[in-house]
């Protein structure tokens, strides 16, 4: 029995080996775990960063161009004096401002006849800048009634603060890091949290299945297109050991593409969020909740979602006849895998016993329990067995799949129409 | 001369190997109605001469003329006089037998309202009336093989070239192909045939061309070659041109 | 183009389109994803916001008050999102939350009721204690700062009642749209902004799998050698190829586009007042319309990439970078105010994305948009030619390559340069930014040697390449001295005039103008310093890099003209900024045709410290201006120096060598 047992676990290494050293092989593992995470994330990093100044760059030197209708302008100063005082807007002179508007001219008109009860601004929604202008007109006027309340006040003569009512202080019992905090450290708090959420589940979840496809591919479809599986089919040991064998291989070589990437784009995210002083107070706070326990659990929650990846690409590939038959299923799974934890980003959504039963989304709520210190180990432990069990059931029939046409009774329908032929 | 190759050679590098000529200096001729065979071991270059032949690979040193065309210096005009069958190259699995030789035919510009009689008349010397509508991908290896040669001479060219075309193939599916091979030169065509085969050599060839490691060792007619050596048998005579080089090179 | 070509395109087309649709189950993933994936994925989104909503209607929040909480009661009575669990005097929060009696507790000040009355010196102070690891609690700390604005709100109200003062009650904006009759077109911002990026991302998906079928797979099939065997030209295969996937993409374009314009009609009107999605028909047909030049362009560089694939799954690899280029070639529509009008028109691909985001905006200028489609049809038959040339390589078919040191002798250093300019780059981005990071005058000092000039020596000497004569490092005509000292000023004009012209479309902002003179102001060092980290050292060692290791590797391969652009293009791309490339491009070809003429190196470190220099000085001395205002006299200086250079030409045998052998 045990002998029995060990011989099996030999052979299972003996076929994982192979495929770790085929895949090894390949320039192409090398160029998505080497390559790939140290020249484009910087590289995209830059360009990000370059977009957005030159974004930025565009809004400085093309400002919100607004102008007032000229019979109502007396009404309105403090708005006139506001949108004055900002860069991204520039009050214009203008004799026909609705003409002006519609040629595109202007992006918007304030009609302030009828102010203060009522302030009419015209927009033109063809314009680039349409929300931007409706966004900063709407700001400014808060201030423009700021001030207008502050210079009526002054007007009256009188000097007492009627503003000054109190003050609103806000403490949260527990951070994340389980420490008392102020309302600075909300917003950081939920930046912290949503950083790793959004690390955890879009990255990860992301990089982990691009890192299954190739893999899985080479250890599943290849055999049927490379024609060796029949001569794998005969060899003297049980199929599902050369099954388990390929998955642990997949599983490998996911969980590698997936750290290799992790770090890296970690190491440049570090980098840039140092830069700022608010995201890296953040990001100090995110680090500080990183205890042991924490760190084991994000690991098993990592192990359990590649496992579940890995299998559900072993299926698709053992299914597939040829590359681009996996590969276009692969680009819809893609799309569901890297979609549906999206909405463990939602507030309110959370691990509980609904949830748990929802593969991959269970996963990445259980990651986002771990990261706001509310485990509940009943249900977090349903959510990794229920994550094991899809993955062994999708690797049986991965099993099933792969092995069931019977490989020698293809190859004798391919050899009796030469007879006929002939 | 339908065809003549002068002085071709193509380089190569390996790393492990490192730079080494696949094929040196290989020169021959095959005139209308004639067949060549180029009898060679795996790996003698065999293969890389007729590609170079077939405009696909370029020649390092050396060129080739097809029917009185370069093939460095004018390949269009030379891929319109070949026709090439190998044992490796592929066929569209989702298209017919049909309509694969109306795409080669009409590529290589074949008369158009003569290409449907011309893939008939293909059809019944090769045999394959009864599988010419359906999908490749149903094909067995012997059909497959039989219409790479059609798609090769749908267009009729006067040079046929064939790379170990038996290989892989059973006794009748390859007799069919010698049949084909004396039907051609009867026909007037030109065909190089290379083989490993010494006995599809001996039945088919006019001529042939001994390669090994890139060179051809020796050249002639079954007779020329059987006198210079003193043996019968064109296998005896073939070891014994490769091992005389093998003790040469120690 | 005879009617032959034609005949060829068509019988290649009409083979690889019967081909693909046979392919019945790749056809089905191809369907299925614009008509269920793309819908879903504006679906999803806006189903979960209304969830979300729902949500925060129907979820209630314990709260309790502690402290004289008796003027703020009624406002949090009246919230509906809060249910008053318990009204206390005295307690502690922290105990309140833990025993979950409350989701959020605001304490009051015990004499809150009188403190609001008077105005004291020292304004009360509310507390708010809640959990911030519950991310719905968020939510109700939003609207439990609302209540107290509320609160406040009345207050203020009540003493300048008091003190009977008549404020603005209301400032209120009401916004209204201007009806625009003429451009039917118009599609509302949200989609204006969403569609160019979610029809680049669909296109790339969809036309990626036809694309690999009709060249990566007769390569794969082994099918490829005998197409190439045929009498027809390889450029028509291709153009009928490129057909097949332009019919692919459109098709799945338009039901994608079609089955979005149902959703947002159907769907599209339930979202918020800010967000309204606004599809018309006109905007439908017109972007069908305007799509065929996308189509095209992605099409044509799909068999691109196609063509430089040996396998499915190398297509596999290759397509997610093509997807992320497709992704950010359309992020330009989300730039404002960009238009095809400012010469975008001209650069391929950003052009498509560019007219999409018109059209949808009713901006319908047909000469642009004329013009944009040409240049796109242009582009696309020259892709789709190079990808002609590039089906028959030998590498590519059996593996045939050229040995390195075969290459090398043969002046082709392609390979190499590339590694160095990947070094250089990776290293820059990891080693040179944390070095500037700490200090940025000796951390670019460091950078410029450890960085820059370090891997460009280590690689001729790697090669066995002799420094000296690679580099151009001897010396020149004396007068080219003189004559490069006399050009610098007009090469810093150029820059400066270059810059100032690319500002019509690529604007700094002025965070980025201000930031170099910033860290210069800002840095205690001593001007000589700086001089020598941002001007002497770049100049010798970004010289040695570009006009050195790099023109000495081309410069066998390439004419003087290439290599002059070829140089001046990488060390555009070099500083890693879009509002430098085109100067510092610039200056980089003047400087490469500097040493290429003289035949030394030398004049151009002199030409670039001067550059370099004068610009920390300008932007010390606030100097640009007055030195702008001073071009007559740059002119003519860069006259007589041009003059003097041309005098300086060296003799035939004193040129650059051209071969680089040891």
């Amino acid at each position: 029995m045990l002998h029995g047992i060990i011989e099996r676990l030999q052979d299972i290494a003996t076929v994982a080996g192979k495929e770790l050293r085929h895949s090894f092989r390949d320039s192409h593992v090398l160029i998505y775990t080497v390559f790939v995470p140290l020249v484009l994330y910087p590289a995209g990093l830059v360009s990000l960063s370059e977009y957005t100044l030159w974004r930025e760059g565009l809004a400085e030197t093309r400002p919100v161009r607004v102008a007032f209708m000229a019979n109502g302008k007396e009404n309105v100063p403090e708005l006139i004096d506001v949108l004055k005082a900002t860069k991204k807007v520039a009050v214009t002179e203008s004799v026909d401002p609705m003409r002006e508007l519609e040629e595109g001219k202007l992006e918007a008109v304030i009609d302030g006849t009828r102010a203060p009860e009522k302030i009419e601004v015209k927009l033109n929604p063809a314009s680039d800048r349409f929300l931007e202008s409706k966004m900063s007109i709407l700001t400014h006027s808060f201030d423009a009634r700021a001030q207008a309340m502050k210079k009526a006040v002054d007007a009256a003569g009188s000097n007492t603060p009627v503003n000054k009512v109190f003050q609103i202080a806000t403490t949260s019992v527990g951070t994340v890091g389980g420490h008392k905090a102020g309302l600075r450290d909300m917003e950081v708090t939920a930046f912290s949290t949503t950083l790793i959420l959004v690390a955890f589940y879009g990255y990860t979840m992301l990089i982990i299945t691009v890192g299954a496809i190739y893999p899985a591919l080479a250890a599943f479809t290849e055999e049927a297109e490379k024609k060796t599986k029949s001569t794998t089919y005969m060899l003297p040991i049980d199929r599902s050991t050369i099954t388990i064998g390929k998955f642990l291989a997949v599983t490998m070589l996911t969980l590698l593409s997936g750290a290799v990437n992790f770090l890296s784009m970690g190491l440049v995210a570090v980098y840039f969020t140092w830069k700022m002083e608010w995201l890296k107070r953040a990001l100090a706070l995110a680090l500080k909740q990183y205890n042991l326990e924490t760190v084991v659990l994000l690991l098993i929650v990592f192990l359990l979602s590649t496992l579940l990846v890995a299998a559900i690409y072993s299926l698709i590939a053992a299914s597939a006849k040829s590359f681009k038959e996996a590969q276009n299923i692969s680009s819809l799974i893609l799309m569901v895998v890297t979609i549906l934890p999206m909405v463990a980003l939602f507030p309110g959504w959370a691990l509980d016993m609904k949830t748990a039963f929802i593969p991959i989304l269970n996963m990445v709520l259980a990651a986002k329990s771990v990261v706001t210190d509310s485990v509940n180990p009943l249900i977090f432990c349903l959510a990794c067995l229920e994550n094991l069990l899809i993955a062994a059931v999708l690797l049986y029939m991965s099993q099933i799949i792969f092995w069931g046409k019977d490989p020698a009774s293809s190859s004798a329908e391919q050899l009796a129409p030469t007879s006929i032929s002939g | 001369m339908s065809l003549q190759a002068i002085g071709l050679t193509k380089r190569f590098f390996d790393s492990k190997r490192g730079e080494f000529n696949a094929v040196q200096s290989v020169s021959f001729e095959c005139s209308k109605g004639e067949i060549f065979g180029l009898l060679g071991p795996n790996g003698a270059g065999k293969t890389t001469t007729l590609r170079m032949i077939t405009t696909i690979l370029k020649p390092t040193e050396g060129t080739a003329l097809v029917n009185g065309f370069d093939v460095v210096k004018d390949p269009r005009q030379v891929r319109k006089q070949l026709g090439f069958v190998s044992a490796d190259t592929g066929l569209y699995d989702r298209l017919t037998p049909r309509e694969i030789l109306t795409y080669f035919g009409k590529l290589s510009k074949y008369p158009k309202e003569k290409l449907q009689p011309r893939i008939v008349e293909i059809g019944n010397m090769l045999q394959m009336e009864s599988f010419l509508d359906s999908r490749c991908e149903k094909l067995s290896t012997g059909m497959r093989q039989k219409v790479s040669i059609a798609r090769a001479i749908v267009h009729d060219p006067p040079v046929i070239i064939m790379d170990e075309p038996t290989t892989g193939l059973d006794v009748l599916t390859s007799q069919v192909l010698h049949r084909f091979v004396i039907q051609c030169k009867e026909a007037g065509k030109c065909v190089v045939f290379s083989s490993h085969i010494m006995s599809e050599a001996e039945k088919l060839c006019d001529r042939m061309a001994i390669i090994h490691n890139g060179q051809v060792l020796a050249s002639g007619t079954l007779e020329e070659l059987r006198a210079e050596s003193g043996m019968h048998y064109l296998e005896d005579i073939f070891l014994n041109v490769v091992k005389e080089t093998v003790s040469d090179v120690r | 183009m005879t009617s032959d070509d034609f005949e060829e395109i068509k019988v290649v087309f009409a083979k690889d389109l019967i081909e693909v649709l046979r392919d019945y189950r790749t056809l089905i993933v191809m369907i299925i994803m614009p008509v269920i994936i793309y819908p879903a994925l504006l679906v999803l989104p806006s189903n979960i916001a209304q969830h979300v909503k729902h949500d925060y209607k129907n979820k209630r929040y314990n709260i309790c008050l502690i402290g004289d909480s008796s003027p703020a009661i009624e406002f949090f009575r009246k919230a509906k999102v809060l249910t008053l669990t318990k009204v206390l005097e005295d307690g502690n929060p922290d105990k309140l939350l833990a025993a979950h009696v409350a989701d959020i507790v605001v304490t009051f000040p015990q004499e809150f009721t009188a403190q609001l009355q008077t105005i004291p010196k020292q304004s009360p102070r509310v507390n708010i204690y809640y959990d911030a690891r519950r991310d719905q609690n968020l939510l109700a700390l939003a609207e439990v700062r609302l209540v107290l604005s509320q609160l406040r709100g009345k207050i203020v109200q009540q003493r300048l009642d008091a003190l009977g003062i008549k404020t603005p009650q209301k400032y209120e904006l009401t916004f209204s749209e201007l009806k625009v009759e003429n451009k039917k077109s118009l599609a509302s911002e949200p989609v204006r902004n969403l569609l160019p990026f979610m029809l680049f991302t669909m296109l790339a998906v969809s036309i990626i799998y036809p694309a690999l079928d009709v060249i990566t797979g007769e390569r794969e099939r082994n099918t490829l050698p005998l197409l190439l065997m045929s009498a027809t030209k390889r450029h028509n295969i291709m153009y009928g190829k490129c057909l097949v996937v332009f019919l692919f993409g459109f098709s799945a374009l338009m039901i994608g586009l079609s089955s979005i314009y149902i959703f947002i009609q159907l769907a599209g009107q339930r979202a918020d007042d800010l967000l309204v999605m606004k599809f018309p028909l006109d905007a439908l047909l017109m972007c069908m319309l305007i799509s065929i030049p996308l189509v095209v362009t992605l099409s044509s560089l799909s068999i691109l990439l196609a063509s430089w694939c040996k396998t499915f799954q190398q297509g596999q690899g290759y397509f997610v970078p093509f997807l992320f280029m497709a992704m950010g070639a359309s992020s330009v529509c989300s730039l404002p105010e960009l238009q095809l009008s400012s010469g975008v028109a001209f650069i391929p691909v950003v052009n498509t994305a560019l007219s999409l985001k018109e059209v949808l905006a009713g901006h319908i200028d047909v000469l642009w948009l004329s013009i944009s489609a040409l240049v796109t049809m242009i582009f696309a038959v020259y892709v789709t030619y190079l990808a002609s040339t590039i089906l028959d390589s030998e590498r590519l078919l059996y593996g045939v390559t050229d040995s390195r040191a075969r290459r090398r002798l043969s002046g082709d250093y392609g390979l190499e340069i590339m590694l160095l300019c990947f070094t250089t780059f990776f290293l820059m981005f990891y080693v040179g930014q944390t070095l500037q990071g700490w200090d940025i005058i000796v951390g670019s000092l460091f950078t410029q040697v450890l960085v820059i000039l370090l891997p460009a020596v280590a690689l001729l000497k790697h090669l066995n390449l002799p420094l000296v004569k690679t580099m151009s490092l001897k010396a020149p005509h004396p007068l080219s001295f003189l004559g490069a000292l006399l050009v610098t000023p007009l090469c810093i004009l150029l820059s400066i005039g270059v810059y100032n012209l690319q500002s019509q479309i690529v604007p700094a902002p002025e965070a980025f103008t201000t930031m170099f003179t910033r860290l210069i102001m800002d840095n205690d060092k001593p001007l000589w310093l700086c001089l020598l980290g941002i001007a002497v050292a770049p100049g010798i060692c970004e010289e040695l890099l570009f006009r050195g290791a790099i023109l000495g590797l081309v410069r066998p391969k390439l004419t003087p003209l290439q290599q002059c652009i070829f140089v001046g293009v990488l060390f555009g791309l070099f500083h890693m900024s879009v509002f430098r490339v085109a100067p510092t491009g610039v200056l980089g070809v003047v400087l490469t045709a500097l040493t290429v003429w003289t035949g030394s190196i030398y004049p151009s470190m002199l030409v670039h410290i001067l550059n370099n220099s004068a610009a920390i000085l300008m932007g010390k001395y606030h100097l640009e201006e007055t030195f702008v205002s001073y071009w007559p006299a740059t002119v003519l200086l860069g006259l007589v120096g041009l003059v003097l250079l041309i005098k300086a030409k060296p003799k035939k045998s004193d040129r650059l060598p051209e071969s680089l052998g040891t």
